[in-house]
């Protein structure tokens, strides 16, 4: 349950907001003039802020579209993300964004029309040019859906281009916008997943393994595109035999055919937002490997970063073709 | 002599002493000799510390930096401003947590923790240049001339989470501000001792959580003593020094010391056996 929700002045009368504050008719609300004033800001702390995160409602004016770095992507040769929200409502150890954020509240910005305006002009200026949009980046894209209502306006705005892809990334098994929309054969529905003994100690507030392969079961037999994303590979006692374990229950639930693509990268971070998050979790040994720094990024040493992407995707083609195999390693 | 409860280091910026001698009852906190230009109260443990800082933001600013440099505050203490307010129509006595702080003259927004679930009223607060009589037509916020100050001196000294402003309503429209309302401030105060011990206690999880951020590590000089270290090497080795405590509880990594020809050598030593835990 959220406590505090901050509102921009400027978007009090915005129908998205009275729905949103509508849903949290027992939070405390709290006029602000930019969002800018209070998330992100210094003398704050990311790991505090999670304990009982705000929500902040904005307006976002600028910067809708970002290109991906370069190496990441699903197939196409031109990939864009965008985040409608800044923060997620679970708790992964690993996540970059306790690194890059010094503020865990939730931004969501309610002006989603906009970012379909920039997609669309990017869509008609490149003509019948073959794109993905990734819409999970900087938070969830499902997991706070029943608040922001954000999925379904995407997949009306997205049915009209089907040349383009859209992603929703996510590890939640809410999927009520799919349940109420027609298949659409541009839309990825992914799904990341860790070994389950790393799920349960490292993604506080994810659902366990079961629930979410129920969910995606739902979304593959209604006919929805599925795709499994394996980031980040983490380097464990026993990973081999785990991660073969996550495989098989996997791709022995999800009927092939439902398979748009499968993603995997090692742990890594820019080693600006690792140093951040040393400092937020000092005892937290996932971050206890001897890191590499490569191009500013911290990996794992590079003979554990290769031994556990074989492993992989030796596992991972014996049950899909190496041809939706992707590596989302960044160059 | 009560007993007070409160186990993690609070300090705390009050105005005007009738505003603090509750809470230095409450906390049996005596006064400190020879801290001129303020008072300053603390407990016999040093743990909670209280300044009076005279009225206006620009003294509480003053003295929340001052108390910041007298106290050594540990970095995961809880800073809290307390005292009176008015507002137009909140009932005498009321206590109200304060959720964002505006300066009237310079309009620039200040915004205290809200990881801490309280079951109390929640306002905005103008701190003003001047006490008001009347207050403005429909405002729903609180008025002090303090906050602003506090915050904005606390937000150099800690993380905002630790920030926290209680305020209890001295003033409304029925009984406006005159100047006997700090003396008859103990009397209001004193009738919500056990809420505000309540606020306060409430802060107890996230300040064990900072805690453990900080947590001392052992076997630090020994190493120290041992090599020449650079500055980096310093901060990488303690670094690995509360990684190692984690891996080998009670284990002293100064045996490896032999096994090193050098400061950057130890690190590595320490690197390799730390990983090994995790693998």
């Amino acid at each position: 349950m959220i406590d505090n929700v901050y509102i921009e002045n400027e978007i009090l009368g915005h129908n998205r907001v009275k729905k949103i504050i509508g849903l949290l008719p027992k939070a405390n609300i709290i006029p602000i003039n930019r969002y800018t004033e209070l998330f992100n800001k210094k003398a704050q702390n990311f790991r505090l802020q999670k304990l009982n995160p705000a929500l902040i409602l904005a307006k976002k004016h600028g910067n809708f579209i970002l290109k991906t770095p370069i190496g990441y992507g699903i197939g196409d040769n031109n990939n864009y993300y965008f985040a409608h929200m800044l923060n997620c409502i679970f708790d992964c150890r690993y996540c970059f964004l306790q690194g890059m954020y010094k503020s865990a509240n939730y931004v969501v910005f309610v002006n989603f029309e906009d970012f379909f305006k920039k997609i669309e002009h990017i869509i008609v200026k490149n003509n019948k040019f073959k794109a993905t949009f990734f819409s999970g980046y900087d938070c969830d894209s499902l997991a706070s859906d029943n608040l922001t209502g954000f999925a379904t306006s995407a997949l009306n705005f997205f049915k009209k281009y089907p040349n383009v892809n859209i992603e929703f990334r996510t590890k939640s098994t809410y999927i009520s916008p799919f349940k109420n929309n027609r298949p659409i054969e541009n839309c990825i529905i992914a799904y990341s997943f860790t070994p389950e003994i790393i799920s349960k100690t490292l993604e506080s507030g994810v659902p366990n393994l079961s629930k979410r392969i129920k969910s995606i079961l739902y979304l593959a037999q209604s006919g929805w595109k599925i795709g499994f994303r394996f980031d980040p590979l983490i380097y464990f006692k026993e990973w081999r035999k785990h991660y073969q374990s996550l495989f098989d229950i996997i791709f022995s639930s999800i009927p092939r055919e439902s398979i748009h693509s499968v993603s995997y990268g090692t742990l890594r971070f820019p080693n600006h937002m690792f140093k951040n998050i040393e400092k937020l979790y000092p005892e937290e040994k996932l971050f206890f490997f001897n890191k590499n720094i490569e191009n500013n990024v911290a990996t794992y040493p590079k003979s554990v970063e290769e031994e556990i992407k074989e492993f992989c995707v030796n596992k991972l083609s014996e049950h899909i073709d190496t041809k939706k195999i992707f590596s989302c390693d960044i160059k | 002599m009560k007993k007070n409860n409160i186990e993690f280091p609070v300090r705390f910026v009050i105005a005007h002493k009738a505003e603090a001698q509750s809470l230095c009852e409450m906390f049996n906190l005596v006064l400190h000799k020879n801290t001129i230009p303020f008072k300053i109260y603390s407990d016999k443990k040093k743990k909670i510390w209280l300044i009076i800082s005279g009225s206006g933001k620009k003294n509480s600013f003053i003295a929340t930096k001052y108390l910041s440099k007298i106290s050594s505050p540990p970095p995961w203490s809880l800073w809290i401003n307390f005292g009176i307010a008015g507002h137009r129509n909140k009932k005498l006595g009321s206590l109200i947590i304060v959720s964002k702080v505006q300066d009237d003259s310079s309009k620039k927004a200040f915004y205290p923790g809200s990881v801490v679930k309280l079951d109390y009223i929640k306002s905005t607060l103008i701190t003003l240049d001047k006490p008001i009589k009347h207050f403005p037509k429909n405002s729903k916020n609180l008025y002090d001339m303090e906050s602003a100050g506090f915050i904005k001196a606390a937000e150099k000294v800690t993380t905002r989470e630790l920030i926290c402003i209680i305020k209890i309503v001295s003033d409304n429209n029925l009984y406006p501000f005159n100047k006997n309302i700090v003396s008859s401030a103990k009397e209001l105060i004193t009738h919500k001792k056990e809420d505000i011990k309540i606020c306060i206690l409430a802060h107890q999880l996230i300040i064990k959580t900072e805690m453990k951020r900080f947590k001392e590590i052992s076997y630090v000089e020994e190493i120290l003593a041992s090599f020449h270290f650079t500055h980096s090497q310093q901060l990488q080795m303690r670094r690995n020094l509360t990684k190692w405590s984690i891996c080998y509880p009670n284990c002293n990594p100064g045996n490896l010391i032999n096994e090193s020809k050098n400061a950057g050598d130890f690190i590595k030593i320490l690197d390799n056996q730390i990983f090994k835990t995790i693998t």
